[in-house]
């Protein structure tokens, strides 16, 4: 199936060794295609949190498969999967993890500047057209602390998607913000999702934003519970 | 512009204070490396002019006699003997070819030639021993300055005169004009007239060295023909040893510099510069210390940026690099801030020094060892931040972000 993005086989996780070893994903199997937007939900200390760091090659797995883009990831070595999340993958976290030091701008390019060791024109114009998109174009050139908490999540999915990521993976992007502005950066990722064809992968406890998406994996105990209906 | 370079860059710019207390620090430590490395090299160039301005830097002296085989059977020991005559007085026969010779060869200034001898003088009861110097008129302020050392009478130098420290005279009580008695080791006694005292601030010139014409010392020290000894002046101090060097063999002469005669002086200058090492490297170590305590209080500090840096796919290299810039740009910035300080702190002190007597700091501003102290401080500052720069690389991005 061309559309299959991410193929997730009897994926282990345990924390600790010894006594105090504890397995914290239990065997999961699920796939992401291509253009997906989905929640993946579960109470709190699931593996929510765990799961995210592994499909983002943040996090090795104990044991099990993963294959993203039709490369197997689990033998990549550091180097190798530092470029790869660089190059495929978007992160949005709860609590927005800008650079303080920099603009707005400087924030959304720095994944492709540090990686190219330059920041060129090109890049920079992808930034303010990135920020544009988000709405904040007269934001272009502030320092992150003078934004709002709203603004400053809107600056992170920007860069998230600054090297045209093929997966973002969220989790909990709107738990820190309230109805109103969480409904915005939702309808954003949404937007995202729609104009450039990529997957979300959302973490969240909030009902409102599981109905919001395509799809619902449901975890529970380090096990898939429900892994939802696709849409057609 | 590299990314990496306007990284670092701005992670020292964005906290200022920080920033200026740690180039301070790797100021001061550069400033006083420079201090001490321009006063150790002023020190040594003050001492050497102190102790060359007043005695010979060449002296050319009558061959030692060379120990002679009697017996060169080779199954026996060899019989060797020393030809320690008392009868034949050491001296300089051909004395004048030889003062052509040194006085032609190139570096070399000025030569004086001299007859030396023991002698006593006498003013009634008091009697005093004397190195009984006869100097050519001419030369007599040529290895050390006498003339404008003189507190009473003049700088004459004729047949029956005599010139005699300060401390001498005291010890005789004699004064200018006065008659005084010279006996040398040879027998010969004469009245001289003292025609000047001077005082060199010398203990030995002062009280036991007595200045007459080379003609009377040739007459009271009994050396009809030859001359005791050559002393010359070179243009360069330095260069005196390699001077002497080639005098020996062109004159047949023992040619001695004023280094090997100064032994202690080295020994002094040596355990000196030593001192002055030891406190350039320990203002380095400070310098190293501090950077890194430093940066690693920055990586500390930043651990969740680069934690959100690693997520984003950024090379470890990359966080390493941004660190090592960091301890360059400190490094760079530091140590030419100190070297300039440092610089306008010597000169203001050798000024300051000028204006007194010059020997409160004796320190010569262009002595500083600039380039020495850049380039180690810059050394140094990169390798103190290799350690934060690897503690930043190991940050766990996951342990982080998930906190
Ligand atoms: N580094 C670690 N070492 C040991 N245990 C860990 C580690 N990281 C996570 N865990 C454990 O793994 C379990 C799952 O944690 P995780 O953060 O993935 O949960 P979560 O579903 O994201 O929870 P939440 O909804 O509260 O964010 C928890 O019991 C947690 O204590
Ligand atoms: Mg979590």
């Amino acid at each position: 199936m061309s559309d299959l993005l991410y193929r997730v086989g009897d994926l282990v996780k345990d924390f600790g060794t010894g006594e105090l070893r504890t397995r914290v994903l239990k065997g999961m199997s699920f796939d992401l295609v291509k253009g997906e937007f989905v929640a993946l939900l579960g109470p709190s200390g699931s593996g929510k949190s765990t799961l995210l760091s592994i499909l983002g090659t943040l996090l090795a797995p104990t044991s099990g498969t993963l294959e993203m883009l039709g490369e197997s990831l689990v033998h990549l070595d550091e180097q190798r999967l530092t470029k790869f999340r660089n190059r495929h993958i978007g992160f949005v976290f709860q609590f927005h993890h800008l650079l303080p030091d920099f603009t707005a701008t400087e924030n959304v390019l720095f994944p492709a500047a540090a990686s190219a060791g330059i920041e060129t024109r090109q890049s920079r114009d992808r930034a303010r057209a990135l920020l544009d998109r988000v709405g904040l174009t007269d934001r272009l050139d502030f320092r992150t602390p003078k934004l709002s908490g709203g603004q400053k999540q809107r600056v992170a999915i920007a860069r998230a998607l600054m090297n045209h990521p093929a997966l973002v993976l969220a989790d909990e992007p709107t738990g820190n913000l309230d109805r109103q502005t969480a409904d915005q950066v939702l309808a954003l990722l949404r937007d995202m999702n729609r104009t450039d064809k990529t997957t979300f992968l959302i973490s969240t406890h909030d009902p409102h934003v599981a109905a919001f998406c395509d799809r619902r994996i449901t975890v529970v105990d380090g096990q898939l519970a429900t892994e939802g209906e696709r849409v057609a | 512009m590299n990314f990496a370079v306007k990284v670092a860059w701005r992670y020292l710019t964005s906290n200022r204070t920080q920033t200026a207390l740690l180039l301070g620090g790797v100021a001061i430590g550069v400033l006083v490396f420079v201090f001490m490395t321009a006063l150790i090299g002023g020190l040594r160039v003050f001492l050497i002019q102190q102790t060359t301005g007043n005695i010979a830097h060449i002296t050319l002296e009558p061959p030692e006699r060379v120990a002679r085989v009697l017996s060169s059977d080779e199954r026996r020991t060899p019989l060797v003997a020393f030809i320690a005559s008392n009868t034949k007085r050491q001296q300089i026969f051909a004395w004048q070819t030889m003062l052509q010779v040194a006085e032609t060869t190139p570096g070399v200034k000025v030569a004086s030639p001299q007859i030396n001898g023991n002698a006593f003088l006498i003013k009634g009861q008091a009697t005093s021993p004397v190195l009984l110097n006869g100097l050519r008129p001419d030369r007599l302020d040529a290895i050390s300055a006498i003339s404008p050392k003189i507190i009473s009478g003049s700088a004459r130098l004729d047949i029956d005169g005599i010139l005699i420290g300060a401390k001498l005279a005291t010890n005789l009580g004699v004064r200018v004009g006065q008659p005084i008695v010279a006996r040398t080791d040879r027998g010969r006694e004469r009245t001289l007239s003292v025609r000047a005292i001077y005082r060199t601030g010398l203990g030995s010139l002062d009280e036991r060295v007595a200045f007459v014409n080379i003609q009377l010392a040739r007459t009271l020290l009994d050396l009809p023909q030859g001359i005791s000894q050559i002393e010359l002046k070179t243009d360069d101090v330095n260069a005196a040893p390699e001077i002497a060097a080639a005098l020996g063999p062109s004159t047949g002469l023992k040619a001695t510099s004023w280094v090997e005669r100064s032994a202690q002086l080295f020994v002094a200058l040596n355990s000196q510069g030593q001192t002055g090492s030891l406190i350039q490297i320990f203002s380095l170590i400070t310098i190293v210390i501090g950077v890194s305590s430093a940066l690693l209080l920055t990586t500390y500090r930043r651990r969740g940026e680069i934690a959100i840096m690693r997520s984003m796919g950024i090379s470890r290299t990359f966080v390493v690099l941004i660190f090592i810039l960091q301890g360059l740009f400190i490094g760079l910035l530091g140590a030419g801030i100190g070297a300039s300080a440092g610089y306008g702190f010597c000169v203001l002190l050798a000024d300051l020094s000028r204006r007194t007597d010059g020997t409160a700091f004796p320190i010569d501003p262009a002595q500083g060892g600039y380039l020495a102290v850049i380039v180690l401080t810059t050394i140094g500052s990169v390798l103190a931040a290799i350690l934060p720069a690897r503690a930043a690389a190991r940050v766990d991005p996951v342990e982080v972000l998930n906190q």
